[in-house]
Formats: structure tokens, C-alpha cells, sequence
């Protein structure tokens, strides 16, 4: 189980930033609210706090 | 002078670890330090110059000017000075300094780094701060304020330096592990919070657009009253020197001493050019989008709701966080057998009580100015003793083969260096650059009279 989180960690993280600056770069160019603009950068904050200390810590310790 | 000495012996022992020159073996690739740099130079400071710079009424085209040329020269300070003395040598400064300086005077300046680091982990609180203090209503104090506005401010940055110190006491490994996981997000909530509110200060369809907006509601080149105009050079010398105790002042060589060649140096543009220059310009929009309020906690608050204003305590958190270290690290050779908790602890409440006076975030860009000053001579002296110190024939490292305990030249030129440059009538951006170069003449000057008076004896 571990080796699986391990592995999807890093998409997950690369996920979390696409969501954070897509969300913004949707809501410059207007099709989205800002609501749901705000929405999105807290899942994506939530996402990369979840997801990027299984690889990145774990770098550190390589 | 007998304390001093066994300061000295107590600092030896506290980095005894790393005493000896890198192993070849222990050098790290280029991989390692594009990280660290790219992960160092996205900070709580950031979310402070980029609106300091607004409120100074820069021009859009000098701000992009200056960001793009200063730290270039940044980082040509980082290849051309830093990366090769710490190549040839592979200590850190503390040994090098010890070498060159003495025991005695390697401890004087540790304790002023400390005392440094204490004023800008404070600093730091006061940021994070802002973003707590949203939650409770409490108002962030004005630009001009020096001290504390209300009890509520106390209150809240002896909170939030509490909780830094608690946790900088139960582990600071594992913050310094935190820190690295939240730069890329906090880098991308620097890019969010400006494109989201962009919109907000008019309307964009072109890079013109963009250009004509920066230029009349960004950096419009008018100074919120009672602040200084900042101007195309304030900008270069800002962007220069905001290392400078890292580069010229060469701390650095701690890291550098790692790397398989001084090349590496170039390596620093991985963090000032997204850090010092994409961040200071997203921080400087959004400012402009909440009316030139300057309250970190809540421009990021309106830029990107609770992430952002989580951001900014995070940035505040994991930059004071080993700032608070490295000042206990200083503070424990001065305490009689404290443990590390204790000498924390301290380090701590001195750094909270700094937090409580705004003028310490407020007027952040003088005091990085006066932190690069302080340390500058030092690298010059430095510099000198290994540079120049062969080709004009003058021996090299007295201080350690004659086992001096204070290298008096070099002492000398420190102080007398300072007393010049701030008797120099020019911007305090732009002293330590003569400060440079006045500290080097002087410590050849001092050295070859010492010199002489040794040989005629």
C-alpha cells in the first residue's frame, strides 16, 4: 500500500499545482467565478500537503 | 578575554563536525542545488518587498529593469566570488574565518549574525502575524508605525512566536523537511494570487494591456505619501545586495563547499530569478489590487482566500524557523551548559518581543540593507587575504600560524569600514558597494604594515 502511495505521490503534487494555477489562469481569462476559483486553490493546497511528503521528504532522506 | 576564550572553545566544539575540507567523495550534483536555491529564495520576505517596492513608487520599466540586471549581478556574485573560494577550500566561513581572523574574532562576528538572524526571524513573525490576525479582527499596524498599534498585535505575534518556538524546541529537522515540501505550493500561490487578481485593477487582452496597467496602477512611479521614491538603481543595488551577507559576505560557502566545481555558482539563478524576481512582481500586483495596503495576511487572503492566507503563515513560519536555529546555535556558546531547548527557548523570546515592533517588517528593505552591511567587511577581508593577499607578496592565514587569537588588521578594518560608510552622504542601498572596496584597501594597507613591523622586529 505504501509503495502505491509512494508512486502516485508525485502526480498527485504535479496534480495540485495544475489545479492551483489552472484554476487562476481560468479565472484571468474569466470563464470561472471567483468562487470557484478559490474552491480549487484550496484542493489543490489540500491535495499537495496530502500528496508531496511521501516523495519530496523522502528525496531529502535518499 | 579570558570568556571570550572560552566562548571560542565552546563554538569550536559546536562545530567541531565540520571542520575538515569536503571528501571529493561528499560532493553533490547540480540537481541539489538547483533545488536548494530554487526552495530558499520563495519566502515570507517576498510577500513584504514586492508591495515595499509599489509603495516606493517604482516604475514599471525600472522595476523590470532592475529585478533583471541586479540580480544578474547576484548571481555573478555568487560564481565569480562565493562558488570559488569555497571550491579551493571546501570549509564553511566559520573554519575559513578562523583561519584568517582568529578565534577571538570569528566569535565576535558569530554573535552579531545572531543577534542579525534574531531581528529577521522577527521579522518574519511579524508577517505571519498579519494572516493570524485576520481571524481575530486585529488590526495590522500602519507603514510609519515603530511601535506595537494595539494589545492585540502583543498579543498575537507572542502567539505565533510561541508556536514557531515550540516548534523550533520539538524539532527542527522536520520543520527545515516542511519548509522544503511548501516551497513549489507557496511559488504557485505567489503566481495564483497575482493572476486572479489582476482582473480586478482593469482589463486585459494583450501583453499591451498588461504593460499599460503595470504602468498606471502598478508601479505608477508615485510614492505612497511619506515614502521614499525608489528609482531604477534602488531597484539594481536592492536586488543585488538582498544576499549579500550570502554571497559577498560569502555564508554561502557552507553550500558551495559541496559543489564539484565553481561553475555551480550560476546555479543561484534557479532562486533569484523565480524568487527575487516572479515573486517580488506577483506580491507587487497584489498589493496594488488591495489599494496599497500593506497587510501581507490579508493581500493573500484576497488573492487566493485561505490558502493564501495559510500561505503566508506557512512563508513566515518556515523562514523564521531556521533563522530562530542558526541564532540558538550562536546563543548556546554564551550560556553556561544550557540545553539546546533552553538556548531556543531564549533565542525565541528575543525574537518575539523583535516581532512585536512593526517597524522591523515595515521597514524590512533598510534593514536588509543594514544586515548585508554589517557582514560585508568581513568578506572582504576575506576575499583580500585570499585573492590578493598572494599576489602582493603579503603571507596569508597569520592568524592561524602565528596563533593569534584576534587578527587586529582585519578587526580594524570591520569597524572602520562601517564608521566610513555610514558617514558616506549617499542612499544606504548604495554604500556597501564603496564599503566593499574601502575594506579591502584598508585590511592590504593594515596587513602590509603589520607586516613590516613583524619583519623589523
Amino acid at each position: 500500500m505504501k509503495q502505491i502511495i509512494r508512486r502516485i505521490a508525485p502526480y498527485c503534487s504535479i496534480l495540485a499545482l495544475v489545479l492551483i494555477l489552472g484554476a487562476s489562469i481560468r479565472y484571468f481569462m474569466q470563464p470561472v467565478s471567483f468562487a470557484r476559483y478559490l474552491l480549487y486553490v484550496q484542493i489543490g493546497s489540500v491535495l499537495w500537503f496530502c500528496a508531496s511528503p511521501f516523495w519530496l521528504i523522502k528525496k531529502e532522506k535518499q | 578575554m579570558s570568556q571570550l576564550k572560552n566562548l571560542t572553545r565552546r563554538l569550536d566544539q559546536l562545530y567541531e563536525y565540520d571542520r575538515e575540507p569536503v571528501d571529493e567523495k561528499k560532493l553533490h550534483g547540480p540537481g541539489k542545488f538547483i533545488g536548494l536555491f530554487a526552495g530558499e529564495h520563495v519566502a515570507a520576505t517576498e510577500f513584504v518587498i514586492g508591495p515595499m517596492f509599489v509603495i516606493h513608487g517604482v516604475a514599471a520599466k525600472d522595476l523590470f529593469w532592475g529585478l533583471l540586471l541586479g540580480n544578474l549581478l547576484a548571481v555573478l556574485s555568487w560564481a565569480f566570488i562565493t562558488a570559488p573560494i569555497a571550491v579551493r577550500v571546501r570549509l564553511t566561513l566559520y573554519w575559513y574565518l578562523r583561519k584568517i581572523c582568529g578565534p577571538g574574532l570569528t566569535c565576535i562576528y558569530n554573535v552579531a549574525v545572531a543577534l542579525l538572524y534574531c531581528i529577521l526571524a522577527g521579522a518574519m513573525i511579524s508577517v505571519s502575524a498579519t494572516a493570524v490576525g485576520l481571524a481575530f479582527k486585529i488590526p495590522t499596524p500602519a507603514l510609519t508605525d515603530v511601535l506595537p498599534n494595539s494589545v492585540g498585535w502583543v498579543v498575537i505575534t507572542f502567539c505565533v512566536g510561541f508556536v514557531v518556538t515550540l516548534f523550533a524546541i520539538l524539532g527542527f529537522e522536520r520543520v527545515s523537511k516542511f519548509s522544503q515540501v511548501c516551497s513549489p505550493w507557496l511559488f504557485a500561490i505567489f503566481i495564483a494570487g497575482a493572476l486572479a487578481l489582476l482582473p480586478s485593477l482593469g482589463e486585459i487582452r494583450s501583453l499591451g494591456d498588461f504593460w499599460h496597467l503595470a504602468q498606471t496602477k502598478i508601479w505608477n512611479g508615485i510614492p505612497t505619501a511619506g515614502q521614499e521614491k525608489y528609482t531604477f538603481w534602488h531597484i539594481l543595488f536592492f536586488a543585488w545586495f538582498a544576499n549579500l551577507a550570502m554571497h559577498v559576505g560569502l555564508s554561502d560557502m557552507a553550500l558551495f563547499r559541496y559543489a564539484k566545481n565553481w561553475k555551480y555558482g550560476f546555479f543561484s539563478a534557479f532562486g533569484m530569478y523565480p524568487g527575487h524576481m516572479l515573486a517580488w512582481i506577483c506580491s507587487g500586483i497584489m498589493v496594488a489590487a488591495v489599494a496599497r495596503e500593506m497587510n501581507p495576511g490579508m493581500m493573500a487572503y484576497t488573492a487566493a482566500g485561505f490558502a493564501g492566507a495559510v500561505a503566508v503563515v506557512i512563508a513566515g513560519w518556515t523562514t523564521s524557523n531556521p533563522t530562530m536555529y542558526r541564532a540558538g546555535l550562536a546563543l548556546q556558546i554564551a550560556t553556561p551548559n544550557w540545553s539546546r531547548w533552553k538556548v531556543t527557548l531564549v533565542a525565541g523570546a528575543v525574537t518575539s518581543v523583535v516581532a512585536c515592533f512593526p517597524v522591523v517588517f515595515m521597514r524590512l528593505l533598510d534593514f536588509v540593507a543594514l544586515y548585508g552591511l554589517l557582514l560585508m567587511p568581513i568578506g572582504a577581508v576575506v576575499f583580500a587575504e585570499h585573492w590578493l593577499f598572494p599576489k602582493l607578496g603579503l603571507p596569508q592565514y597569520r592568524a592561524e600560524s602565528q596563533n593569534m587569537f584576534i587578527n587586529w588588521p582585519a578587526f580594524i578594518t570591520w569597524i572602520l569600514t562601517l564608521v566610513i560608510v555610514f558617514c558616506l552622504p549617499i542612499h544606504m542601498f548604495f554604500k556597501w558597494l564603496p564599503g566593499y572596496f574601502i575594506a579591502q584597501v584598508l585590511y592590504i594597507g593594515l596587513s602590509w604594515v603589520e607586516t613590516r613591523k613583524n619583519f623589523a622586529r
